[in-house]
């Protein structure tokens, strides 16, 4: 027998609520928007925000933390508040252009491959398996050495770095929402496998891919900032995280020049990480609250 | 001429691991228009098998699906034909048959695209098959998850309807459902058949909902047609020791403390069936012949037919024939 | 006579992200030793969370209330090491998907011999040997062969009869299946039946079956109880019960199944509506919303479980097909 659609038994009272609003009653996405939130707008209005030119160098170097200076001065008498501020300029439209592009590339790519199968999808999970090979991080800087260190660089290295995970997980869902039976339904009524294609089956890829994305925003932070901390993206005097805990790094003794860069980084990550967890609890049970069959 | 007519189908799977498996084995059925055919048969008969060749989802290693006494061509990359699409399918799962980001309203008006009607006319048609099959109207912009599985496989249906088929294979539609929800929808099936004049193929394991609402039923063995029969004749007198068991198994609710009877041995594995009939292995009336030829579906008479020696018309009177 | 297992006014509710919801509602009923009990019911009439709840398998922040005695001790109330030795050893439990039971990663012999070791403390040798007997006892063909097998091996049929084997291991007084054969094809589903009333017959196991199928219950079980809607609405004995129901649900089921001599392209005489969820009960008697035979009083009342024969118990302000 085909797999059976019985009632769920217990474990459907495990699951969260049904509806969208019940996943806002979760404290995670809260703290998550809320910190994503936060950065973005600092993105947006750090000139506004930040009391101190980022690059302006001054006398005061090695100021511990004080009101004038709330997270202290670097080497270069510069104000790392305002870097701070400032660096977010830099990692989280970098990260989103990243996540997007790898999105764009590899989620195209896996839907063909997914698509057409046969020698295509052959040809283009072997390129995908090719890249997994390497660790990520070593490629990009194998990418970034070689095109010379710049951020344009870095983002490129990057994405050629990223794309194959869309890939994988698009295929996957091309092919596994491919043998839905709405798909099927969809066929006998007359749509070619193209239109289906775009129709019905794309929509319905979307919302995983979605939840990578979201989870992935903080991966291409770390990601940034770390080929700016071996000094391959961001270049100095650019005020990027990455490049600014690697300052940190040579003055340990003064050491909030390497930590607030640091948190900055950690807070960025941790609240794209609850809202990818939240997105893709917000979108799971929609399908699967079963309607009488839920209490036995 | 039969709205459906499948002949000598074949239907085989290809696993690298396995070999070739022939889960249809060569079986014939047809569907006369406003006839309700049940399709019945245990785990592993490959009736799943035959739905989905006869609708053209799978490809056919062997034999014939007409409808209307025209070839019905498989499922390729390209839209197909509206002639092709006079046959729908209705799936087991009702939760995954309709999906889950488009209206309702969206689903069923792309089976009316494809019937020809202009888009003007789609609302008023749409709340008229929902209306046909007791959705009420207001489903049309709704999503699929907001309804029971009752529910969702009527719209199932009604999306069917929308693309005003002729024959309609309907594979387990009524499992997944409780009791209530599988009589509603089961006589939804009743009237369709009756003031639509559709044909439909009904497949379930269920003999005893499929008995009550088909007009003639076909008993599937591994890959095989064993007997085809009006239901009450069927039921009344089977006429192959499968369906014998079949019977023998049903429980009866009528408090009498009948305990069904228990049919020995397993299915055998598709991939390697028994020599001669399939069924000898578990059969209580098995002899020589049976281990060693395949026997043919012989015609009975008044449009019953069984693929068993014992109703050998060569051997009726010599042989000792079950009742 | 005491019953092997009393249950009284056992009313759970369960947790969800609206507030405590109310599955089952005072139910009582009685279970005497080498019979077979049939609960019989449809989606949200609470059957299954109302055994589960003398296994005390209930997920966390449930309640119950009430009590349910069995040899002088209330299953609900059970800690611990009394709750240890009570399941498997008194009580075991067969679900209906052989398939998610069964560990999928252990050999059938380990499954049933850690079964039997963990309760009786017997040697590997022991147990193994049991292990042999319990394959045997369910019909199992060569059983030291398929000690050796694991349950993507075998055959849903089989792998219910090895659920069951498993189940009986450290031998206890009360079966309780969950919709065991629903999964089945129906042949496999009679040999499953049959192997019931076998262990009930040789054995005196007594058993608690749970099933929507009333075919079912009326090959094996002595006595059902109807439940819809958290509470039961009728319970006897099975032959009286089905051949002369009194409460309207039990009889429009009766009238909803498929009668054979009716055979062919006839209408199902279906219930109207649908099972309440457990959210949505309405108030008074839950059915009558759906009874042709509702009053007034049933709206607001709800009607109390009395005996209305010396073994029929009757739930119904109206009782239309009282007899005599």
């Amino acid at each position: 027998m085909s797999v059976p659609a019985v009632p769920i038994k217990v474990r459907s009272w495990q699951r969260r609520g049904p509806l969208a609003s019940a996943a806002w009653r979760h404290p995670l996405a809260i703290a998550g928007l809320v910190i994503a939130g936060a950065w973005i707008f600092i993105a947006i209005f750090a000139p506004l925000l930040a009391p101190h030119n980022p690059l302006a160098q001054s006398a005061t170097t090695f100021v511990p933390p004080s009101w004038g200076h709330f997270f202290g001065t670097d080497e270069l008498g510069r104000d790392v508040f305002s870097r701070v501020l400032y660096g977010a300029r830099l990692s989280i439209p970098l990260a989103l252009l990243l996540v997007t592009l790898a999105l764009l590339i590899g989620g195209t790519v896996g839907a063909i491959a997914g698509y057409f199968g046969g020698i295509v999808d052959g040809f283009v999970m072997r390129s995908a398996d090719l890249v997994f090979a390497f660790p990520a991080i070593i490629l990009a800087m194998v990418v970034t050495a070689a095109l010379g260190p710049t951020v344009r660089n870095a983002v490129l290295a990057l994405v050629i770095v990223s794309w194959p995970s869309y890939a994988r997980v698009v295929r996957g869902l091309v092919l596994s929402v491919g043998e839905a039976e709405y798909v099927q339904s969809a066929r006998l009524l007359g749509k070619s496998a193209r239109r289906t294609l775009i129709r019905d089956i794309l929509p319905n890829v979307f919302g995983p891919v979605l939840v990578l994305a979201t989870l992935d925003l903080g991966n291409a932070v770390l990601l940034l900032s770390g080929l700016s901390f071996l000094g391959l993206g961001a270049q100095p005097p650019q005020p990027e995280w990455g490049a600014g805990v690697a300052e940190g790094t040579q003055y340990f003794q003064y050491w909030w020049i390497g930590t607030f860069p640091g948190l900055a980084i950690f807070t960025v990550v941790l609240a794209f990480n609850f809202l990818g967890d939240s997105l893709r609890d917000a979108l799971d049970p929609q399908s699967s609250w079963s309607q009488g069959g839920d209490a036995e | 001429m039969s709205a459906l007519e499948i002949r000598d189908l074949e239907v085989v799977y290809r696993d690298r691991g396995r070999g070739p498996v022939r889960a249809v084995a060569g079986a014939s059925i047809s569907v006369e228009r406003g006839q309700i055919v049940g399709l019945v048969g245990e785990s592993g008969c490959g009736k799943s098998s035959l739905a989905k060749a006869a609708v053209g989802l799978v490809p056919r290693e062997a034999g014939d699906v007409l409808l209307d006494g025209r070839p019905l061509q498989p499922l390729r990359r390209k839209a197909r034909s509206r002639e092709d699409a006079r046959i729908q399918m209705v799936f087991q799962n009702p939760f995954a048959s309709l999906n889950p980001r488009r209206t309702v309203g969206a689903q069923i008006a792309d089976g009316l695209t494809l019937a020809g009607a202009p888009s003007s006319t789609h609302h008023e048609r749409t709340t008229a098959l929902l209306d046909e099959v007791g959705i009420a109207a207001s489903a049309v912009g709704r999503y699929p998850h907001q309804f029971s599985g009752g529910q969702r496989q009527r719209i199932a249906i009604a999306r069917a309807l929308a693309a005003d088929p002729s024959v309609v294979v309907l594979d387990e539609p009524l499992s997944s459902l409780d009791a209530s929800a599988q009589a509603q929808a089961a006589n939804l099936l009743v009237r369709l058949a009756r003031d639509r004049g559709l044909a439909l193929l009904l497949i379930s394991h269920d003999l005893g909902i499929v008995n009550h609402v088909a007009d003639a039923v076909s008993v599937m063995y591994l890959g095989l047609v064993v007997e085809t029969a009006p239901t009450r004749a069927l039921w009344q007198a089977p006429k192959h020791p499968y369906t014998e068991a079949l019977v023998a198994a049903i429980p009866h609710a009528d408090g009498a403390g009948f305990l069904p009877e228990a049919l020995p041995g397993e299915v055998p594995d598709p991939a390697q069936p028994p020599n001669g009939c399939r069924f000898h292995p578990r059969c209580p009336y098995v002899f020589d012949r049976c281990t060693t030829e395949v026997p043919p579906l012989y015609h009975l008479g008044a449009d019953r037919t069984s693929a068993c020696f014992l109703r050998d018309p060569a051997t009726q009177s010599t042989e000792e024939t079950a009742p | 006579m005491s019953a092997l297992l009393d249950v009284q006014g056992l009313t759970v509710t369960l947790p969800t992200n609206s507030g405590p919801m109310t599955i089952v509602d005072d139910v009582d009923y009685a279970v005497e030793q080498g019979r077979v009990f049939g609960v019989a019911g449809e989606s949200g009439s609470g059957k299954t969370i109302s055994v589960l709840a003398l296994m005390q398998l209930l997920p966390a922040g449930s309640s119950t209330s009430g009590v349910a005695r069995y040899g002088g001790q209330d299953l609900l109330t059970l800690r611990s090491r009394a709750l240890r030795n009570v399941r498997g050893a008194e009580l075991a439990m067969v679900f209906q998907d052989p398939l998610t039971s069964l560990h999928p990663m252990l050999s059938i012999g380990k499954q049933l011999t850690e079964h039997v070791r963990s309760h009786e403390g017997a040697s590997r040798a022991v147990a193994a040997k049991r292990a042999v007997e319990l394959l045997e006892e369910v019909r199992i063909p060569d059983p030291e062969h398929a000690l050796r097998g694991f349950p993507h091996q075998f055959s849903g049929g089989m792998r219910q009869r090895i659920a069951i084997a498993i189940a009986l291991a450290a031998r206890p007084k009360l079966l309780i299946a969950d919709e065991p054969t629903t999964a089945l094809d129906v042949t496999v589903q009679a040999g499953i039946l049959r192997l019931l009333d076998r262990l009930r017959r040789e054995q005196g196991l007594s058993v608690i079956l749970i099933t929507h199928d009333l075919g079912v219950m009326s090959s094996i079980a002595d006595e059902v109880a109807i439940f819809y809607a958290g509470r039961i609405v009728e319970s006897g004995p099975t032959r009286e019960l089905l051949t002369s129901p009194r409460h309207p649900y039990t009889r429009a089921l009766l009238d909803a199944l498929p009668h054979p001599e009716q055979a062919g392209g006839t209408e199902l005489v279906a219930i109207p509506g649908s099972p309440p969820t457990p959210r949505a009960r309405p108030a008074g008697c839950a059915f009558h919303p759906r009874c042709p035979y509702a009053a007034e009083q049933c709206l607001v009342e709800v009607p109390p479980l009395v005996a209305v024969s010396a073994s029929r118990l009757l739930a119904c302000h109206v009782d239309p097909f009282r007899t005599g």
